[in-house]
């Protein structure tokens, strides 16, 4: 199978972009301190620790690659769009 | 004082702290591992996560918390005295007391149940026990209708074993999901290979040698396993209040709205407790996690000389059918517990109250909506696969949001009825919606 490599590339980079300009964003409500998502971190945030919060993971670090998001069975975690300069941005329950 | 360390005793804990920083707290656990996420037992089987992971909370928390912890088992109470009694006949004075002692599961009532090999889910033991006996990869047998046989059928399918699973009735957890969400949920099960018995039920265990060899079915039939999982729903650990003769108990231990009990100073929040709903009159047991931690923190404020009502949420979780996010919301279902015994482990009673409402559904490949439509109000409805609308179907229905622009669309044969949601949700965010302008 043929791939257009350049709109593959472009896919890519817009995937990548939109990944860093978010930020994972828990529902506490669905939460039950499972783990999975702190277990699946491979950089070892304690996500759980902010789902339970209901806070997003603001750690700057975090490489948002979705893994705790993906694997997450209860649907608690997703990626939401920041903007520093921009308050109305912020994700609504941090508001 | 709090006897039991499951979710709603550690909020009670929380809660209680932030309210009074010097206040001597003790908590009585008979769990010897302390608290631990009891949902996450289920992917502790799938082998999704490892043990060490089921703890949120490590030492310097309990630390931060100043609360002391006892592994113990509380055998008497007694309510005028303010009095306990430990099973090594120890006694200790509380000046108010919170039970949050959870529920166990329920004993099937067949010859050969206490053979080795009948397994439950209710604790970490069983969780160890059970992946212990995987290890052969022995024939399994699954009994049960609600979320944790489910759960014991999914754990024993990620670690090669072969399960069958017994449904009493013509569909998996006929009183919550209707025909095509549980077709498509056993349609799943089967493409891993579980052998799905319908209408069928255990008549016995066969054993060798103290051991599980099989089980014998209703309808005659022979089963050659090694390991049986039974999940008929759960009962609430009340004894204590029962046996100390001056707590009102029925099917849990009865508490107000203020989560206390018939007794002065002693409240009591979770599993175990019987909570009176206001707006309904009734007293309904909810045995979901979210319930349970709320209740704690309420019962934890009003223990620390607080006066907060526990108002009864829209009936709300989220679980995982085979290997499908479902979220299930409000009243959904038809009534009775055919399959189980009173109520199940992530379970509300709520659901399963007969709402006077229309169904709409929409399909897609694995994803579904179902809205149960009531004259004004959305009043229930179980969202399975994508997630996308299950946030503001929650809020729809939680904050009774009056549905009439739309309510005849929804009704409507092969109404398009998410993109009617999630588009009088963006209209209802954006203030056009008149009266929430």
């Amino acid at each position: 199978m043929m791939i257009n490599i350049r709109r593959f590339l472009h896919g890519e980079v817009a995937r990548h972009i939109a990944r860093a300009e978010g930020c994972v964003v828990p529902e506490a409500s669905r939460c039950v301190q499972c783990g999975i998502c702190s277990f699946s971190c491979p950089i070892g945030i304690d996500v759980r620790r902010h789902a339970l919060k209901g806070e997003s993971i603001s750690e700057s670090y975090c490489l948002t690659c979705g893994e705790c998001v993906a694997r997450c069975p209860r649907g608690t975690l997703s990626f939401e769009r920041t903007n520093l300069f921009n308050p109305l941005l912020v994700p609504e329950n941090e508001v | 004082m709090i006897i039991g360390s499951g979710a709603a005793g550690i909020a009670a804990v929380e809660s209680i702290r932030s309210q009074d920083e010097l206040g001597e707290i003790v908590l009585l656990s008979e769990e010897r591992y302390g608290y631990y996420s009891r949902p996450g037992l289920a992917y502790y089987l799938t082998g999704e996560l490892n043990e060490q992971q089921l703890f949120p909370y490590n030492e310097r928390d309990f630390q931060n918390l100043k609360v002391q912890i006892y592994n113990a088992k509380v055998v008497r109470l007694r309510p005028a005295e303010h009095l306990i009694e430990l099973h090594n006949g120890q006694q200790l004075r509380f000046d108010r007391l919170l039970i949050a002692t959870g529920a166990s599961a329920a004993q099937i009532d067949v010859p050969g149940a206490d053979l080795q090999g009948v397994m439950k889910l209710d604790n970490l033991d069983d969780a160890r026990r059970i992946l212990s006996l995987t290890r052969g990869r022995p024939k399994a047998v699954v009994v049960g209708g609600g979320i944790t046989a489910l759960e014991l059928v999914e754990g024993l399918v990620a670690r090669g074993v072969k399960t069958h699973y017994f449904l009493r009735r013509e569909r998996y957890w006929h009183n919550i999901l209707d025909e095509t969400e549980a077709q498509i949920i056993e349609q799943r099960l089967m493409d891993h290979g579980v052998q799905i018995h319908y209408h069928n039920e255990l008549a016995e265990v066969l054993g060798k040698k103290g051991m599980v060899r099989g089980v014998r079915t209703k309808n005659g039939s022979v089963i050659d396993c090694r390991l049986i999982g039974i999940a008929i729903g759960i009962k609430p650990r009340k004894e204590l209040a029962q046996d100390s003769g001056s707590l009102e108990v029925d099917r849990g231990i009865l508490v107000d709205e203020f989560l206390q009990t018939s007794a002065r100073d002693i409240f009591a929040a979770g599993d175990v407790a019987q909570v009176y709903d206001p707006f309904t009159g009734k007293s309904i047991l909810d045995s979901l996690w979210k319930p349970a931690r709320d209740q704690g923190t309420i019962a934890g404020l009003n223990m620390a000389g607080g006066h907060h009502v526990y108002s009864k949420p829209v009936a709300f979780n989220v679980t995982r059918l085979a290997g499908l996010t479902t979220t299930i919301i409000g009243t959904v279902g038809r009534g009775g517990v055919d399959d189980l015994v009173g109520i199940a482990r992530g379970d509300s009673e709520t659901w399963r109250q007969l709402p006077d409402a229309i169904a709409a559904q929409e399909d897609f490949e694995i994803n579904r909506l179902r809205l149960m439509v009531g004259e004004q109000r959305i009043l229930g409805a179980i969202v399975m696969g994508d997630q996308t609308l299950s946030r503001p179907v929650h809020t729809l229905v939680e904050q009774q949001v009056d549905i009439t622009p739309i309510r005849e669309k929804l009704l409507q044969q092969d109404a398009p009825i998410a993109n009617l949601i999630a588009e009088f949700w963006r209209q209802l965010k954006m203030g056009h919606v008149p009266q929430y302008a």
